[in-house]
């Protein structure tokens, strides 16, 4: 059903999200507004975006931290061996059974499910139907960095239709946020400057 | 119907009354005032006018008090601006068709249901242009201009237009000397009727020089130099220094009480002018203004300043005629203005009026230019007057025909 890497196990879910956490080797794959996806049961499949990425401190991280001087290694080994506080949180934008749908899951996903980061024709077959996955981003913009989140997203989702042969999604992407945000300058331009600044030739794809 | 059509926008509010309002998702610059616009309704299609366009942002306010391009990159920020801002449009409908029509085979008729809201509004197509209008192949119709979004001709079928009385209305510069030059082309090219044009401000008859653009608009007589006869008024008249084919004089015997009556206003006439008018037809018959302009006004109290006989005086026509002194003479006073004008004099040399009867009646086409004369007393004298006689003589010809039905020809040359 889904054929993207996979990134780590789920720790935590509910209704609106879950949280994972990476394996060693996976650490530096997941990026904010990344689609990764999660098996809910038989023939359905959570997805969600990455909305933040959370590093926890334990005593021992603290103990270290305090230190004045402490060996690459002992950090390494603490970065990557013991990885103990690492958490991504994901909002949940959707789900698949027999087509995708751009709604909360019926449920979320159990416990220690393995997440795999969406391939770029999973993306594709999320995002193109239709853009309406963005209100559940748009719905949840008090609990996270909605601007930065939303405008990584985007140029990722972009560069995945780019390569599927088409471009113009990201018009059409920008032009739904523009309908959904009319009446809210500050997160319409939030957004937009986001963007411009993660990938500065989208916006010369708006030319009139 | 067939047509695929791309929406510009759609119906938002209004009503029949106050006219429609449309938001439109085009730039404002792309579409004009005047324009021609197609409400797809779901059981009618309705034929629109834009007749205002408003910026009328309806989300955020601040997409319009801040320009976005202080924050965003030019381009992104005037493809937001376009999404955000966009203008709405007031539109007046007053015909429409059924939806789904597309054999153009009904006439439109008069809109009086609502287009539901969120109805798609689109241009006019060249085939609702031709619909509303009529088609420019069809025998009698002119194309008398195209429509500025998408260039599709507007053709007038003239021979409806000619059955009714027709206005051009609009503000100084809009076109209104333009069109009525370009109908009176039609007209004559088409050879649907003679064609009198009072030319009042010698723009029609020859070449004139359009005051927006300076380009060359050629004049009726540089485009039909065989079909029309251009009349000056008064003797040694040039028109944009050219010499017309005829002189206008008009004879004061031609100007009868009635003509005189139509300028009350204009001459600020007494009620007792109908009166005074009254004694002098029945003492000179048709000759009455020149005779009674032949009087002079002198005191008949022996006043030494004037010199006049009591017998060439209006005073002591009037008291032989039993008319109020006072009142003959405020009246001569004031037909001392038709006395100045050099157009009407005692004998024209020709009957100029008739001249142009005459063309008229042959299905010739005439022009007349004021020259210099371009008071509202010489328009309104001189159109009055000839259009008397041009009623005159098309009720004779009409007359003669409803009595020799069968025998004579129908008046056509109207």
């Amino acid at each position: 059903m889904t054929s993207g890497v996979i990134v780590g196990r789920l720790v935590q879910s509910n209704a609106r999200g879950f949280r994972f956490t990476c394996t060693q080797s996976t650490i530096f794959l997941p990026r904010m507004g990344d689609l990764v996806s999660a098996e809910i049961g038989p023939a359905l499949l959570g997805y969600g975006i990455i909305t933040d990425i959370l590093w926890l401190s334990d005593d021992l991280i603290a103990q270290l931290a305090r230190a004045e001087n402490i060996e690459r290694g002992v950090v390494t080994d603490n970065q990557f061996q013991r990885a103990a506080g690492q958490y991504i949180e994901v909002l949940s934008v959707g789900y698949r059974d027999t087509s995708i749908h751009h709604a909360l899951p019926p449920r979320p996903p159990l416990s220690l499910e393995q997440i795999r980061l969406c391939s770029a024709q999973e993306v594709i077959e999320f995002s193109d139907p239709a853009y309406t996955y963005f209100r559940l981003l748009l719905e949840a913009q008090d609990d996270i960095p909605i601007n930065d989140v939303m405008a990584a997203h985007l140029v990722q989702a972009h560069a995945a239709h780019c390569a599927g042969g088409s471009p113009a999604w990201i018009q059409g992407a920008v032009g739904h946020l523009v309908e959904l945000l009319l009446d809210d300058y500050a997160g319409l331009t939030g957004v937009l400057e986001a963007l411009a600044q993660i990938d500065p030739s989208i916006p010369q794809l708006f030319k009139e | 119907m067939a047509t695929l059509r791309t929406s510009i926008g759609k119906i938002t509010g209004g009503g029949i009354k106050q006219h429609l309002r449309a938001d439109l998702e085009i730039a404002p610059e792309e579409i004009d005032v005047g324009a021609y616009v197609l409400i797809l309704g779901e059981r009618w299609h309705y034929y629109a006018l834009v007749t205002d366009l408003a910026h009328h942002p309806g989300g955020d306010p601040r997409f319009a008090a801040r320009p976005l391009q202080q924050r965003l990159p030019a381009g992104l920020a005037r493809w937001v601006n376009r999404m955000a801002l966009k203008p709405t449009a007031q539109l007046m409908t007053n015909l429409c068709v059924p939806a789904g029509d597309g054999t153009a085979a009904s006439k439109p008729a008069p809109a009086t249901s609502l287009p539901p809201l969120h109805a798609p509004v689109c241009l006019a197509e060249a085939e609702d242009i031709a619909r509303l209008f009529g088609r420019p192949d069809q025998p009698g119709c002119w194309v008398v201009g195209y429509t500025r979004e998408q260039g599709h001709p507007v053709a007038v079928d003239l021979r409806k237009m000619i059955q009714r009385s027709v206005g051009f209305f609009g503000a100084t510069g809009t076109g209104k000397s333009m069109l009525a030059r370009v109908i009176l082309s039609g007209l004559i090219r088409l050879d649907l009727a003679a064609t009198l044009t009072f030319d009042l401000h010698n723009e029609l008859a020859y070449d004139d020089t359009a005051t927006d653009s300076g380009a060359l608009i050629p004049g009726l007589k540089s485009i039909f130099p065989q079909q029309i006869r251009t009349f000056g008024l008064g003797r040694g008249t040039l028109i944009r220094g050219h010499r017309p084919d005829c002189v206008l004089e008009i004879g004061m015997a031609d100007i009868q009480v009635s003509d005189i009556l139509l300028l009350a206003d204009e001459l600020n006439l007494t009620d007792a002018t109908p009166t005074v008018t009254s004694a002098l037809v029945r003492a000179f018959g048709r000759n009455w203004l020149r005779e009674f302009l032949r009087l002079s006004r002198g005191s008949q109290s022996g006043d030494s300043s004037e010199k006049v006989k009591p017998a060439e005086s209006v005073a002591a026509w009037a008291k032989n005629a039993s008319v109020n002194v006072l009142s003959a003479e405020a009246l001569w006073s004031k037909l001392q203005r038709i006395k100045r004008l050099n157009y009407v004099v005692e004998q024209p040399e020709q009957d100029g009026i008739q001249q142009i009867l005459s063309a008229l009646q042959r299905g010739e086409h005439v022009t007349l230019s004021f020259g210099r004369f371009e008071t509202d007393l010489d328009f309104l004298l001189v159109t009055n007057l000839i259009a008397r006689r041009i009623s005159q003589a098309w009720q004779q010809d009409a007359e003669h025909y409803a009595a020799h039905r069968g025998m004579s020809r129908a008046p056509s040359w109207s």
